[in-house]
C-alpha cells in the first residue's frame, strides 16, 4: 500500500507509526488503540492529518474521523450525527477517484440513502433503515447498537477495513442512556479487525482512571502523545508566524514556552487570535493583554469553557459552585486541599463536593489524589481559573482583570527574559556556554567533559576545577532524579571569567525543594548504611556560593567557584 | 556501567581491587558485591586502588561507606591507595578516612597489611 506524503508540521514519528498501523489494518491485523495526552498537545491536528493522508493516499482501508464536538439532545441525536459522519465519509471515499474537488461532500441524512442506493451499497441502506425505524419507535438501544456496529458491518460487506478515528473520546462518558453510560454498547463494536478504533482524548489521568478500564477486558493498548520538545516548538512558531503572518517577538514566545509546557494548541489559538487582532506582539504588555483577553472572551476561553460546560448541562447555580471550589483551590496556592476541608469551607454535602470535583477533574482543571484536591500544575490553566473566579465570582470587568492579573504575568515574563539575557552578574567580559543533556544514565559525564574544556578559560587551579566537576555531577543527578522534567532534559549554563566559573543547572519539570529531598533520602535510608542524600552537602562543601531557586517550571541551581589567586 | 571497571587480584592473602572510570551507583554496587563475596570466602585484608578512578559521585561514596561499616563488625582491614587530591578530600569530608588507612601506592599498603 503506497501512502502519499504531505507536508506536516512535526509529528513525523507519530505519523510514521500510524501509517505502519494502517498497513497492518489493511492486511487484516488491526486492533483498537487509545491515544492520550494533555489538552493542546496536537492530537486533533494529528488525527485530521492522518485521516487526510490515508483518505487520499491509499485504498487498502477507509479512514473515518469522528469527533464528539457538541452536546447531544438525546441518544438518537448522537446516533444520527455519528451515522451521518460515518456514512458520508465512506460514500465519499468510494467516489474519490471521480470527484473534481478535494473538499469533503457533506450529505444530509435523507440524501445518504439515495447516494447509497446510487452506489449500490445495500448494507448502508440497511443501516439507515434500522436507524429510521429506531427513531420512529424510540428504540434507543437498537439505534445505538446499529450506529456503533455499523463500521464493522459495512467493512465486512465491502471487504475493506474501516479505521475509526474517534476524537475527544472523554465526552463518551457524558452520552448516557437512562442515566447510564454507553461504553457497554461500545464494547460490542470494538475488538474487530474489520473496524478497529483509534480513540483519542484527554486529560490522561481522567481517562486512565474513568474510561479506559471500562473498555476492557481485554484492555486496549494506550499510547501517550508526548509534547513536542522545546526546540521543535520553536521551529513550529516560525512556521506558524509565516502561516499567520504574525510577527511574534522571539523572546516572548521562548519565555512563554516555559509556561505552555508543550501545549501547542494553546499557542496556536493565541497566535490565531493575534492575527485577527494585531499585527504584532511587540511588548510584554501587549502580549499579556492579548493572552488575557483570549482567556476572558476569546478562543482560549471558549476552548476551556466548552470543556467545562458543553458536555454537561450545568445550571448557573452549579456553575457558581464550581467557581467557588476553584476559588478555594486558588487560595491554597498550588497545595492539595483535603476534600473534607473544601466541603466545610463552601458548606457542601459530601456527594455534591465529590460530583463537583469529578466535573472539574474531567475538565482537566483539578487533580484529585486520595481525597485531596488541587489545581492542575499548569500555568495557563491556573491563569484561566483566576480569570474565571475574578470574572464570575467577583464580577470584575475585563480591564481590571487584565490590569491586575496582567501585572504579575508581565513581571514573570520580564524576569524570565532578564535571566535569559543576563544569566550571570559576572560582567560583560564573561563567556557563556550552554548544554542540553538528555536525562539518561551517566549523561552527567558529558557535562563534566565540557566543563574540563570550558575551565581552561579561567585561572582556577586543578583542585578547584575538580570540585566544580564533582558538584556538577551531583547537581545533574539531583535534577534528573527529582524534577520529573516534562521534556526529559537538563540544561546546563556555564559563565566563565578568568577569576571564577558559574554553573547553572536547570530542569523544566516539577519544582522540588532540594533540602527536603535530601532530608527525605537520608531519613528513608538504612541508618547504618545511608546510600542517598549526600549530594547537596557535597555541593555546599565544594563550591563558594550555592543558591537554589524554585521556578514555575522546575528548579535552578546556581553554583559559583572563585579562583584562590584572586582572593 | 559503561564507564566503570573493577579487577580483582590476590597478593599473598591480600585482596586488591583496582577501580577504573566513574564510580557511581552501579559501580559501587559491583564493588560491594565483590567485597562481600571475598569476605564470605574468608578474606580479611583488602586494598582498594583508586589510581584510575576519574570521578566518584555521592552514591558511589555511599557504597564505600557501606563497605567500611562491614569492616567494623568483622575485624577486617581495608586500605585505600592512589587517591587523587579531590578524592582524598572527599573521603575526609564524608569520614571514610577514619576507618581506612590511605597510602600513595599498593606496595606501601601491602607492606602495612602484612605487618598487622
Amino acid at each position: 500500500m503506497k501512502i502519499e506524503e504531505k507536508p506536516f508540521i512535526n509529528r513525523h514519528f507519530e505519523l510514521a507509526h500510524f501509517k505502519q498501523k494502517a498497513e497492518e489494518i489493511a492486511q487484516g491485523n488491526g486492533e483498537d488503540l487509545f491515544l492520550i495526552s494533555p489538552w493542546g498537545t496536537g492530537k486533533t491536528a494529528l488525527l485530521k492529518e492522518l485521516k487526510e493522508i490515508l483518505f487520499w493516499g491509499q485504498d487498502g482501508l477507509m479512514p473515518v474521523y469522528f469527533s464528539f464536538s457538541r452536546a447531544y439532545a438525546d441518544l438518537l441525536d448522537f446516533c444520527e450525527e455519528y451515522l451521518v459522519s460515518l456514512l458520508s465519509q465512506i460514500l465519499f471515499f468510494d467516489q474519490k477517484g471521480r470527484i473534481a474537488t478535494r473538499r469533503p461532500v457533506s450529505f444530509s441524512f435523507s440524501s445518504l440513502r439515495r447516494e447509497a442506493e446510487r452506489q449500490g451499497k445495500g448494507v448502508i441502506e440497511e443501516v439507515i433503515l434500522i436507524h429510521q425505524r429506531a427513531v420512529k419507535i424510540k428504540e434507543d438501544r437498537k439505534g445505538l447498537l446499529n450506529a456503533l456496529t455499523a463500521p464493522r458491518r459495512i467493512a465486512q460487506a465491502g471487504n475493506k477495513p474501516i479505521w475509526m478515528l474517534i476524537d475527544h473520546v472523554q465526552a463518551v462518558l457524558d452520552v448516557t442512556l437512562t442515566g447510564k453510560g454507553i461504553v457497554g454498547f461500545w464494547r460490542e463494536a470494538i475488538g474487530s479487525s474489520w473496524a478497529p478504533h483509534l480513540f483519542s482524548g484527554e486529560p490522561p489521568g481522567y481517562l486512565l482512571k474513568n474510561l479506559i478500564p471500562s473498555f476492557g477486558p481485554p484492555s486496549i493498548p494506550v499510547m501517550e502523545l508526548k509534547p513536542l520538545p522545546v526546540e521543535e516548538e520553536a521551529e513550529l512558531t516560525i512556521l506558524l508566524e509565516k502561516t499567520f503572518k504574525v510577527n511574534i517577538a522571539r523572546d516572548l514566545s521562548e519565555s512563554w514556552f516555559l509556561y505552555l509546557e508543550g501545549n501547542l494548541g494553546f499557542l496556536t489559538s493565541l497566535i490565531r487570535e493575534a492575527r485577527l487582532e494585531t499585527p504584532g506582539l511587540e511588548s510584554h504588555q501587549r502580549f499579556v493583554e492579548l493572552y488575557l483577553k483570549s482567556l476572558c472572551q476569546g478562543e482560549l476561553g471558549r476552548l476551556f469553557e466548552n470543556r467545562l460546560y458543553d458536555f454537561k448541562k450545568i445550571d448557573p447555580l452549579n456553575g457558581r459552585l464550581l467557581i467557588k471550589i476553584l476559588n478555594q483551590l486558588l487560595k491554597s496556592e498550588g497545595s492539595l486541599v483535603p476534600l473534607t476541608d473544601l466541603q466545610k469551607a463552601i458548606d457542601l454535602t459530601s456527594r455534591t463536593a465529590q460530583s463537583s470535583v469529578r466535573l472539574l477533574e474531567q475538565a482537566g482543571l483539578v487533580r484529585e489524589r486520595f481525597g485531596n484536591v488541587g489545581l492542575e500544575n499548569n500555568r495557563v490553566l491556573r491563569d484561566w481559573v483566576e480569570v474565571l473566579v475574578r470574572k464570575y465570582l467577583y464580577q470584575e470587568d475585563l480591564d481590571r482583570i487584565i490590569k491586575q492579573l496582567g501585572k504579575g504575568i508581565e513581571k514573570s515574563l520580564a524576569k524570565t527574559k532578564e535571566e535569559e539575557e543576563t544569566p550571570s552578574p559576572m560582567g560583560e567580559n564573561a563567556l557563556h556556554f550552554s548544554l542540553v543533556l538528555p536525562i539518561n544514565p551517566e549523561s552527567e559525564l558529558v557535562a563534566v567533559r565540557a566543563l574540563e574544556q570550558i575551565a581552561t578559560y579561567t585561572d582556577l587551579d586543578e583542585a578547584s576545577v575538580d570540585k566544580v566537576k564533582m558538584s556538577l555531577i551531583e547537581a545533574c543527578i539531583n535534577a534528573g532524579e527529582h524534577s520529573r522534567s516534562f521534556e526529559k532534559k537538563i540544561r546546563v549554563y556555564f559563565t566563565v571569567q578568568p577569576g571564577a566559573i558559574e554553573v547553572l543547572v536547570e530542569d523544566r519539570g516539577q519544582a522540588f525543594d532540594p533540602v527536603a529531598v535530601q532530608a527525605r533520602l537520608v531519613r528513608e535510608s538504612d541508618p547504618l548504611s545511608p546510600k542517598r542524600g549526600r549530594g547537596l552537602a557535597l555541593i555546599k562543601e565544594m563550591m563558594d556560593e550555592v543558591r537554589f531557586e524554585k521556578a514555575d517550571i522546575g528548579t535552578r541551581l546556581y553554583m559559583v567557584k572563585k579562583s584562590d589567586k584572586r582572593e | 556501567m559503561r564507564n566503570f571497571k573493577v579487577t580483582q587480584e590476590n597478593r599473598g592473602g591480600v585482596v586488591l581491587f583496582k577501580l577504573q572510570g566513574y564510580l557511581n551507583d552501579l559501580g559501587g554496587e559491583e564493588v560491594e558485591r565483590l567485597f562481600k563475596v571475598s569476605v564470605k570466602e574468608g578474606q580479611r585484608k583488602f586494598i582498594i586502588d583508586f589510581g584510575k578512578i576519574a570521578y566518584i559521585n555521592s552514591i558511589g561514596v555511599s557504597f564505600l561507606v557501606g563497605i567500611m561499616d562491614a569492616t567494623r563488625e568483622k575485624t577486617l582491614k581495608v586500605c585505600f591507595t592512589s587517591l587523587s587530591k579531590i578524592n582524598d578530600e572527599l573521603f575526609d569530608m564524608v569520614g571514610l578516612k577514619k576507618y581506612a588507612a590511605t597510602f600513595p601506592s599498593d606496595t606501601e599498603a601491602l607492606a602495612y597489611l602484612k605487618k598487622v
